[in-house]
């Protein structure tokens, strides 16, 4: 077989083919692909210890069952993402239980403890929105013909989680009161973490083999923008606060503080008056926020029991 | 044979019977429920998604018999009743958490199946409205059935594994048993007397029986409570359960309820003030 | 015979889809029954689950649809006998079903 080049890749991909196997690819497309799904395998995988935090917190069987359902797809696609690796050549089992907890790739969001029923829902409207808005894009552009297809599914299951999300956040704004002031304070931390999620601005970003390649087809600001066009108008409807607006003369969307500022996790509080740079973000990222081993513990602590007990070593 | 439709066709001694059943089995199913999804951690992400669906099937069914039982007292307000964790009336097998994924497995068979047993037993109930449930329940259980065998099939395959399956099996067996109902009690002739059940206890406990016996057989498992009668090629229960200390009507040993960590779940149903439907 | 009422009814039950899936509560095999008397409507619902999430979003989409086809009263019962199951779906929802990833 002749050895396939890089530019007759693109060529290829810019025709229109779409990717069907690993024989198909270039080691550096194959590269990118990993890359961008394993993101995608570990932001669903850990939203479901979050989700589950919260979901604990349920004030009814009714509210408590629709968390579940919300926690199996959001486990779901995160198998099927890791199907998809596995396809790549990658070890699925190492992937899920045998990595360090700060070497998921999920966002800084999911690194964040939800603790109550308000924040899960607040969850449901911002984070699953973020994730129909960067799944919507591969689901409609990418050149990788097995994840297109799989996406099928997970684009609907998403819409379900944000429509869960956006009709409980109005149902809980109506109430007014105590419970619209906690809604408040969950849109004030969970709102700057959406906006930081899509990463740095297009001006900033040098090049992206993940959109040469076709991966992707929006840039990371188009994203933003898909996100603040859906959120924002939410928000307002709701009567919350958040900082952000429609500009009529750039016609799009904007923040109203200088992104990214400095977040303190503790209290969950964002320091709008302190501007740090994108790379001081990435360090932030990288140190991982105060739930990152929690929540990987939870998805890996009986595993390694376990298989102690199947292969007759460890305690019983 | 006659068929009620609410419960105040009902005569008395089988509704009080059969609300006190019906509450049993709604508080199991979703305890557990509860504890089904508390697993995250199994082993192998097929597994945990298995958990957290099965989680939601029984809490599916807790809902059904919870909206029966309001039919009963109004003023119920179920699950909510009291905040005191001893009037809860599940399975105390369920109490608190499992601890390990060997306990799961055993749930998952044993405990699951005693209540798709009792469930089973209403299929042709007099008592028309959980009549009507019965197969609807009794069709998502299959799964569960599946779900648990297959992982003990794979646990018997690891001496060490089924050393402890065995263990926790015998550990197990006598409350589980014994949450069948006791024979000869009052609440089992109301139920049975006015058809609400199409057997007694003991006859559920043939049932349950020969329901494991197989798959212990299979799995080459050794409980000593059942054995293989080998003339009849059936499984045949060897241990009657030892009723002293037991409670009927909650249907356990003791009063207890689930612990503080569970019923601090439980609470949160009820202690907010969110606009809940 | 359906009643053109009921008939109305049904076709207006086709605009509303599973919240999870992209079929309509007719196709999905889910509607049991309906009965009209005057601006009262009574639809009877099977769930595809007893621990369906969407109860509340199917049974708000139902209100509304209906409320615009004028009937004042909109009462839904859910029926579990007999038990919903995939051969209930019609063809078109098989095959929107299959479409969507979901083996049938």
């Amino acid at each position: 077989m002749p050895t396939l080049t890089d530019e007759a890749l693109k060529q290829k991909i810019a025709a229109g083919y779409l990717i069907e196997r690993p024989e198909e690819m270039t080691e550096r497309y194959k590269k990118a692909l990993i890359q961008i799904l394993l993101v995608q395998a570990d932001t669903e995988l850990m939203s479901a210890p979050a989700y589950y935090m919260a979901a604990c917190k349920a004030p009814s069987i009714n509210t408590r069952l629709s968390a579940y359902a919300i926690i199996q797809d959001e486990l779901g696609h995160a198998h099927i993402a890791f199907r998809l690796l596995e396809d790549l050549g990658m070890d699925k089992e190492y992937l899920v239980y045998g990595r360090k907890p700060h070497e998921f790739k999920n966002p800084y969001g999911f690194d964040q403890p939800l603790e109550s029923w308000v924040e899960l829902i607040v969850a449901n409207a911002f984070f699953d929105r973020a994730g129909i808005v960067l799944l919507g894009d591969p689901f409609k552009h990418t050149s990788y013909g097995p994840w297109k297809r799989a996406l099928a599914k997970v684009d609907k299951e998403e819409t379900f989680h944000l429509r869960h999300g956006e009709v409980w956040m109005k149902r809980l704004c109506q109430a007014g009161g105590k419970i619209k002031e906690e809604v408040q304070r969950a849109v004030d931390w969970m709102f700057p973490m959406g906006a930081e999620w899509f990463g740095l601005p297009d001006h900033m970003k040098r090049h992206s083999d993940q959109l040469e390649y076709r991966l992707k087809g929006y840039t990371n600001d188009q994203l933003r923008q898909q996100w603040l066009s859906a959120v924002v108008p939410l928000c307002e409807s709701c009567g919350v606060r958040v900082p952000a607006h429609f500009d009529p003369e750039k016609q799009q969307y904007v923040l109203d503080y200088p992104i990214p500022v400095e977040y303190d996790p503790e209290k969950k509080r964002w320091l709008f008056d302190k501007p740090i740079s994108w790379d001081q973000a990435f360090e932030r990222w990288k140190r991982r926020g105060p739930y990152n081993e929690h929540y990987v513990k939870m998805i890996q602590r009986e595993y390694q029991k376990f298989m102690g007990l199947l292969n007759g070593y460890g305690q019983a | 044979m006659n068929e009620y439709k609410s419960p105040k066709e009902l005569p008395p001694e089988a509704q009080g019977a059969l609300f006190d059943l019906l509450l049993v089995l709604a508080d199991s199913k979703h305890l557990l429920g509860l504890r089904y999804g508390e697993w995250l951690s199994a082993p192998a992400l097929e597994a945990s998604i298995a958990a957290v669906s099965m989680a939601q099937d029984e809490f599916g069914h807790a809902r059904l018999l919870y909206g029966l039982l309001e039919s009963f007292h109004q003023e119920l307000n179920l699950p909510r009743r009291t905040e005191e964790p001893s009037q809860y009336r599940n399975l105390e097998l369920l109490d608190r958490a499992f601890a390990d994924w060997t306990d799961f497995v055993v749930a998952n068979t044993v405990l699951d199946t005693a209540m798709t047993v009792q469930l089973e037993a209403f299929k042709e109930s007099s008592y028309l409205p959980l009549r009507q449930r019965v197969a609807k329940m009794l069709q998502e259980e299959r799964f569960h059935f599946q779900h648990g065998k297959g992982w003990v099939l794979r646990l018997v395959s690891a001496p060490k594994a089924k050393a402890e399956l065995e263990h926790r099996l015998r550990i197990v067996w006598p409350t589980v048993s014994a949450w069948l109902g006791k024979p000869s009690s009052r609440s089992e002739q109301a139920l049975t007397g006015f058809g609400i059940q199409d057997t007694d206890s003991d006859g559920l406990r043939t049932r349950f029986v020969e329901r494991l016996g197989p798959l212990f057989q299979q799995a080459n498992l050794s409980v000593p409570m059942i054995a293989w009668d080998a003339i009849t090629g059936q499984s045949v229960l060897t241990t009657p359960p030892d009723w002293t200390g037991w409670d009927e009507s909650f249907r356990r040993f003791s009063r207890t309820g689930p612990d503080r960590e569970t019923f601090a779940q439980i609470e949160a149903l009820y202690a907010h003030s969110y606009p809940v439907e | 015979m359906v009643k053109p009422d009921e008939a109305r009814v049904w076709e207006a039950l086709r605009d509303v889809t599973d919240p999870e899936m992209p079929i309509s509560l007719v196709d999905m095999g889910m509607v049991y029954g309906v009965c009209v008397e005057g601006d009262r409507v009574r639809v009877q619902l099977g769930l595809t689950a007893t621990a369906c999430p969407a109860m509340e979003f199917i049974c708000q989409d139902v209100r509304e649809r209906l409320q615009q086809e004028g009937f004042d009263q909109v009462e839904i019962e859910f029926v579990w006998d007999p038990p919903w199951t995939k051969e209930r779906m019609t063809e078109e929802g098989k095959i929107a079903l299959r479409h969507w990833g979901v083996s049938v």
